[in-house]
């Protein structure tokens, strides 16, 4: 063919990395690889944008494994885990560019945790990776528990926690007015991040018809985090068995202590009647909770699953009490398959569950978690321990969808995983990670930028920009790399993305 | 990796008569310092050592028909290998690790043309013996391959013999045998039992390299040089000569390095290299907490050996296009 009959071929479309299938095969305006691009409108490519430290202060902290959200009451912070050369993780808050409270706990052996904002505070469950038989599982670290941060610079400590003990001096008080019979009373303490103590220093009285009840030698409770302490107690016992274990304990209204310091409670007057507010689950309630590998948040429920002496196994707490865990009718169970629980999520009110190739779900049905129905969504297709979207601060779900890493490709989830995948364009790009190591993965989706970052276990990153449309064949994907490699990704302050390096050692 | 040439530094007659021919007038000493040095021509001939059986004078004829061995030795402190070309050295020099890769026996036999096969054989071992006749000229056997022995240390204990099993009194056989060498190509297979501090950080510094274990035997004075290579191969930093101080072969400072690297060094005494292991080079000065910032043209990353922050290029921006046409 003579030059001048050559018909050139202009392209003028940039969409993004194409892999799947032979080259040949690869649209023209595709590319068959690219790297450290950034889109630009509808078809265009430029540069990504430089990378800028995060940190103006002058030992900025290094060597990060994984960040997270921490929205607080006053602001939008992040919550951050470092690794030491001596392999200690340790756990710092950073409140904005020049503030940084920390370490706010520090385990050895520590190389992820999962976290959950509530209420201002931080609740941080360490885990690490074992080889199990060859597989790679996420689980709690062993001997280790739930812990819970202020929110304030002081130390994590360890969520829940033990009754106080002791034994209290019961006497008729002033006039007043009692259901007259025999009644047990004990106190709970409540710690500063609201929970409930189980019941102790239970003590037996007879009170009278026409006297309130004073009670004397209360014991103060040995932790510090301890703010107030509440009398419980039971309604008129006709036959006691002489177990004080046995029967309800409720709380008595107008009856709490609010410090840790007074002994004496005097002239609480009250009825049965007036005895509404349950307090008997406390003595079920775990008084250290082991750690766990996932944490999520459902219908006001912490939920913490994969711990590191069950993998199937699911803690859910109380309403509105995240660290008070039933021992028996909080649990859940995932059915055991010999693979461990990677990751939890809510999504039109039903708890989602996955493992890495399996998802379930549990549905509240008012009853306690344990008799929750659950019902496997997919035998094929789950996800790893970070490998569900968080959007911005909260967590999760994006209008009314997940988007999910799993084996096949980023899947949109609505119930159900939506096929074509996301990915669908790079499929081997995204095939060809190594499956034993998508416990690196992390994903976050950016609403206001339109993108999706995915930390990759080769510790580059996949952006899949959506501005085209949230679809699999108009979504646009390229690699992006820096010199120190990325870890983690978050999205701060609504839309800036924040990304965590550590020591770097490259490939 | 190198090549290396080795010849034998002694020889002996293991049983038997051996003659040599004194045609040339030259004493049997020198005959077998020829077939000891391969390259040169001993005895005012270019046949150096000789061996016949005949059946007739004249003297100095050797009238006996023969069946005997002429063993080749090689000493370890002799200096019989050179590497590379350079001047002989003995074994006991060279370093730990070092190691043969591939090597071929060199003989030269001439036939004089009275009968069609020369009667000799190479023998390796008390075990091994070439099964057939060497033919005539450059006879080479390859190693690994079809050396009948499994290490080459048996040339050490063992040498290599050279059996001549002309027995047919009266037959004029191969004569002449020359040039005995061992060539191939050789390297170094070092087990680097620790580097400290491993991995290393580039915000250490200095970073102290040590081997522990056999000694390195570099001996070299002031020329000893350390290179970093990735692992592509390509040479990404030179260090400037190292001192050697007992099993610490450098004590150096990193900068600046990335990747994964081989840690190389190189001496005068061997003109090759020997990697020393494969260090994974952390580049602490990266690690830390970053965000975009728009329409920044570049990376500024932290720098924790100068407490600031450093400008780096954002790193190889490329789009590739599938195949276009056909």
């Amino acid at each position: 063919m003579a030059l001048r009959d050559h018909q050139p071929i202009a392209i003028d479309k940039f969409n993004g990395l194409w892999s799947r299938g032979d080259y040949e095969n690869t649209p023209l305006d595709h590319f068959i690889d690219c790297n450290n691009l950034k889109f630009v409108g509808t078809s265009s490519i430029t540069t990504r944008d430089g990378i800028g430290v995060s940190q103006t202060v002058a030992a900025p902290l290094e060597n990060i494994k994984r960040i997270y959200n921490y929205p607080t009451s006053t602001g939008n912070t992040l919550i951050i885990l470092i690794i030491d050369d001596a392999g200690k993780g340790s756990i710092y808050h950073l409140v904005d560019a020049a503030n940084l409270f920390g370490p706010l706990l520090t385990i050895a052996g520590m190389t992820d945790f999962a976290f959950l904002p509530y209420a201002g505070r931080g609740y941080i469950s360490p885990f690490a990776t074992f080889d199990v038989g060859g597989l790679n599982v996420e689980k709690g670290l062993q001997n280790e528990f739930l812990y819970v941060y202020a929110g304030d610079g002081t130390a994590a400590r360890k969520a829940a926690g033990a009754g106080m003990s002791g034994a209290i001096t019961i006497a008729n008080g002033a006039a007043g007015h009692t259901d007259a019979g025999f009644h047990l009373f004990g106190f709970v303490s409540e710690t500063i991040s609201g929970y409930l103590c189980p019941p102790a220093a239970i003590s037996s009285f007879t009170t009278g018809p026409a006297n309130s009840v004073s009670f004397g030698n209360i014991p103060t409770s040995g932790d510090a985090n301890v703010t107030k302490r509440h009398l419980v107690a039971t309604k008129v016992i006709t036959s006691y068995n002489g177990d004080p274990t046995g029967y309800d304990f409720f709380f008595v209204p107008n009856a709490t202590i609010n410090n840790n310091t007074s002994t004496a409670l005097n002239n609480i007057s009250f009825f049965d009647q007036d005895l509404l507010d349950d307090a008997s689950h406390l003595f079920d309630n775990y008084t250290e909770i082991p750690a766990g590998a996932v944490l999520t948040l459902y219908r006001n429920k912490l939920c913490l699953f994969t711990t590191y002496t069950d993998i199937n196994l699911g803690l859910v707490s109380t309403d509105g009490e995240p660290e008070a865990i039933n021992q028996i009718s909080g649990l859940v169970v995932f059915p055991p398959d010999g693979n461990p629980i990677t990751n939890a999520e809510n999504l039109r009110d039903v708890l989602y569950v996955m493992k890495r190739s399996k998802t379930g779900s549990f549905t509240d049905n008012g009853d306690d978690p344990s008799a929750w129905p659950f019902i496997i969504v997919d035998n094929a297709i789950g996800t790893c321990v970070h490998g569900i979207a968080t959007v911005l601060d909260s967590g999760s779900a994006s209008v009314d969808y997940l988007i999910v890493c799993t084996y096949a490709g980023i899947t949109m989830f609505n119930g159900r995983y939506i096929i074509p995948e996301l990915s669908w364009k790079i499929e081997q790009f995204w095939k060809d990670l190594s499956r034993a190591d998508f416990r690196f993965i992390q994903i976050v989706n950016a609403p206001i930028q339109k993108e999706i970052y995915v930390v990759l276990p080769d510790r580059t990153m996949l952006i899949g920009n959506y501005s085209n449309g949230m679809d699999p064949k108009k979504i646009r994907w390229t690699p992006i790399s820096c010199s120190p490699g990325f870890n983690s990704v978050a999205i701060w302050n609504i839309d800036e993305v924040v990304i965590g390096a550590d020591i770097e050692a490259l490939e | 990796m190198g090549i290396f040439n080795i010849i034998p530094d002694s020889v002996s007659v293991s049983s038997g008569l051996f003659t040599e021919w004194t045609a040339f007038g030259v004493a049997g000493a020198d005959l077998i310092a020829g077939l000891l040095n391969p390259t040169g021509s001993q005895g005012g001939g270019s046949y150096p050592f000789v061996v016949q059986g005949v059946n007739a004078p004249p003297p100095p004829y050797v009238v006996t028909a023969v069946d005997n061995l002429l063993r080749l030795g090689f000493s370890l402190v002799g200096n019989i290998i050179s590497l590379d070309g350079a001047a002989r050295i003995s074994f006991a020099g060279l370093p730990a690790g070092f190691q043969i890769d591939t090597a071929v026996i060199h003989i030269f036999t001439e036939n004089n043309a009275s009968d069609a096969t020369n009667h000799f054989k190479l023998q390796y071992a008390s075990l091994g013996e070439e099964s057939g006749n060497l033919g005539f000229g450059a006879v080479v056997f390859s190693y690994p391959g079809t050396l009948p022995i499994s290490n080459l240390l048996n040339w050490w204990n063992n040498g290599i013999g050279i059996h001549v099993d002309n027995t047919v009194v009266g037959q004029q056989t191969s004569r002449n045998i020359a040039r005995l060498s061992i060539t191939g190509t050789w390297s170094f297979s070092y087990s680097v039992t620790s580097i400290t501090p491993s991995p290393l950080r580039t915000d250490q510094s200095p970073i102290v390299i040590s081997l522990h274990g056999t000694n390195m035997n570099f001996f070299p004075t002031g020329s000893l040089s350390l290179h970093f290579t990735n692992s592509a191969g390509a040479q990404v930093v030179t260090l400037p000569d190292a001192v050697i101080v007992s099993n610490i072969l450098a004590t150096i400072t990193i900068v600046s390095l990335t990747g994964i690297l081989n840690f190389t060094g190189t001496a005068t005494l061997f003109s090759g290299s020997v990697s020393l292991g494969t260090l994974s080079i952390l580049y602490a000065t990266g690690s830390g907490i970053y965000r975009f910032v728009a329409n920044q043209r570049h990376d500024t990353l932290y720098d924790r050996t100068t407490g600031s922050t450093t400008n780096v290029a954002i790193p190889m921006p490329f789009a590739e296009t599938g195949f276009i046409g056909g």
